[in-house]
């Protein structure tokens, strides 16, 4: 036993070891607590664009569906960006512990306090606009991303399933309850208006922006049971996209 | 010489100092490296390693805290690389005995009732024990190595552990459980009534 001081001075002494500096270890915890950081940032980003796309949802349409609102909420969420948040929680999670005194917090008070934060930082991000710039940003330059999202758009392009969104570019005046529809794939509709609810005390004139509940009765044409203008979240976005 | 005092001398480069912090501290983790281990020279190499790494991290000791205290995270984490790299074997109660190893064992652990219907030889308890300390997993292994066989307090063993209290608490009850279930299945579940 009284060999492994003389062993350890023996192997220190041949192979020049020596304690590694102050500064290597500093730098090491500012690290952890820089990564601990950026994961909450990128975790409230992510948050910020789950609220920014399930804002711009209508949650009500399952009933026209006939769908359950569990279907429909499951088919709605953004996974890839809760995905992303359960990511950086975990990254935040991972450097806290690994900072001088996080051994001492549980696993559950650090996941909350991350949590809070990244809702708290996503929220401010939502209200100032950055969400939306950067959803606009992913829409346009991320190939895929379209894909990996549910968007307004895509709610409401479905016009088999009795959803259409679009601008309506002529009016018939003899016919009052008909109108041509523009969607946002650039293809022309006849709405059959007859029947139909118009919520929002509308008013149809050329460049006006609907949403559309009904039903396909044709190529091209679609009869409206429910009318309702563009609002929210959805709508602005709707708009920037086609004058941008 | 104060401990930090010998510190401030290595990291001067007066490396000859460090050999009294090893004198000092040399049982106490060789101790764990061999409960840890069940092997001699395993044992050994795994203090030296400490030892090395210690004076490599020297900067990085906390003098809030117990030097022992630091050894210890230092010779677990070297443990826990070894056993995940399998340098360590895993250890099972259907092992033969190895004599030479277990009979030098002192006797433990420090807190069991000791019922005198129940005991045979303090040789065959001690083996036994040990045998089914080695068959617990590594988690458990170590809270109960540093709580019976180092006999080191709940927080010292947090701190070591990187854990809250309550964690260890409640690890060290299930290794309890466990460590019951491991002698049960010898037969001799009365050592914990």
């Amino acid at each position: 036993m009284s060999k492994i001081s003389n062993q350890v001075l023996k192997i220190i002494k041949d192979n020049e070891i020596k304690p590694k500096p102050r500064w290597y270890f500093l730098t090491k915890n500012y690290l952890i607590w820089l990564f601990f950081g950026i994961s909450i940032i990128l975790g409230s980003i992510a948050f910020s664009m789950i609220l920014f796309i399930t804002r711009q949802l209508d949650w009500d349409i399952y009933r026209y569906l006939g769908e359950s609102w569990l279907k429909t909420f499951f088919i709605s969420l953004p996974y890839l960006w809760l995905i992303f948040l359960l990511i950086f929680l975990g990254v935040a999670y991972y450097n806290f512990i690994h900072t001088r005194k996080g051994y001492r917090w549980k696993i559950f008070s650090i996941l909350c306090i991350s949590l809070i934060t990244s809702i708290i930082l996503g929220s401010l991000f939502y209200t100032g606009g950055f969400s939306e710039n950067l959803e606009n940003i992913f829409q346009k330059k991320l190939p895929y991303y379209p894909q990996l999202i549910y968007t307004w758009e895509k709610q409401w392009m479905q016009p088999e399933r009795g959803l259409l969104t679009g601008t309506i570019k002529e009016v018939d005046l003899s016919q009052q309850n008909k109108f041509i529809l523009l969607d946002l794939n650039n293809n022309l509709w006849e709405i059959e208006a007859t029947n139909a609810l118009w919520k929002g005390k509308l008013t149809p004139y050329p460049g006006l922006k609907l949403k559309i509940i009904g039903k396909m009765k044709d190529t091209n044409i679609f009869e409206a049971q429910e009318i309702r203008p563009w609002s929210g979240e959805g709508a602005r976005r709707g708009a920037q996209k086609e004058h941008p | 010489m104060d401990e930090l005092k010998i510190i401030e001398l290595c990291l001067l480069g007066k490396t000859q100092y460090f050999s009294r912090l090893i004198d000092n501290y040399q049982h106490m983790i060789f101790n764990l490296a061999y409960r840890m281990s069940n092997n001699l020279q395993e044992a050994e190499d795994i203090a030296q390693e400490t030892f090395i790494k210690a004076f490599q991290h020297l900067n990085h000791f906390n003098p809030n805290y117990k030097f022992s205290t630091w050894l210890y995270q230092i010779a677990l984490n070297i443990m826990r690389d070894k056993f995940k790299k399998k340098e360590i074997h895993p250890y099972s109660l259907d092992t033969p005995k190895e004599g030479a190893d277990t009979e030098s064992l002192p006797p433990e652990p420090a807190d069991h009732t000791h019922n005198p219907e129940c005991i045979l030889t303090q040789k065959e308890e001690t083996e036994l024990i040990q045998r089914a300390i080695n068959a617990l997993p590594l988690k458990y292994k170590e809270v109960i190595i540093l709580r019976h066989i180092q006999d080191l307090s709940y927080l010292e063993i947090a701190r070591i552990l990187k854990l809250p209290e309550s964690t260890v608490k409640i690890r060290l009850f299930r290794a309890r459980e466990q460590l019951k279930q491991e002698i049960e299945k010898e037969g001799r579940g009365c050592f914990f009534d």
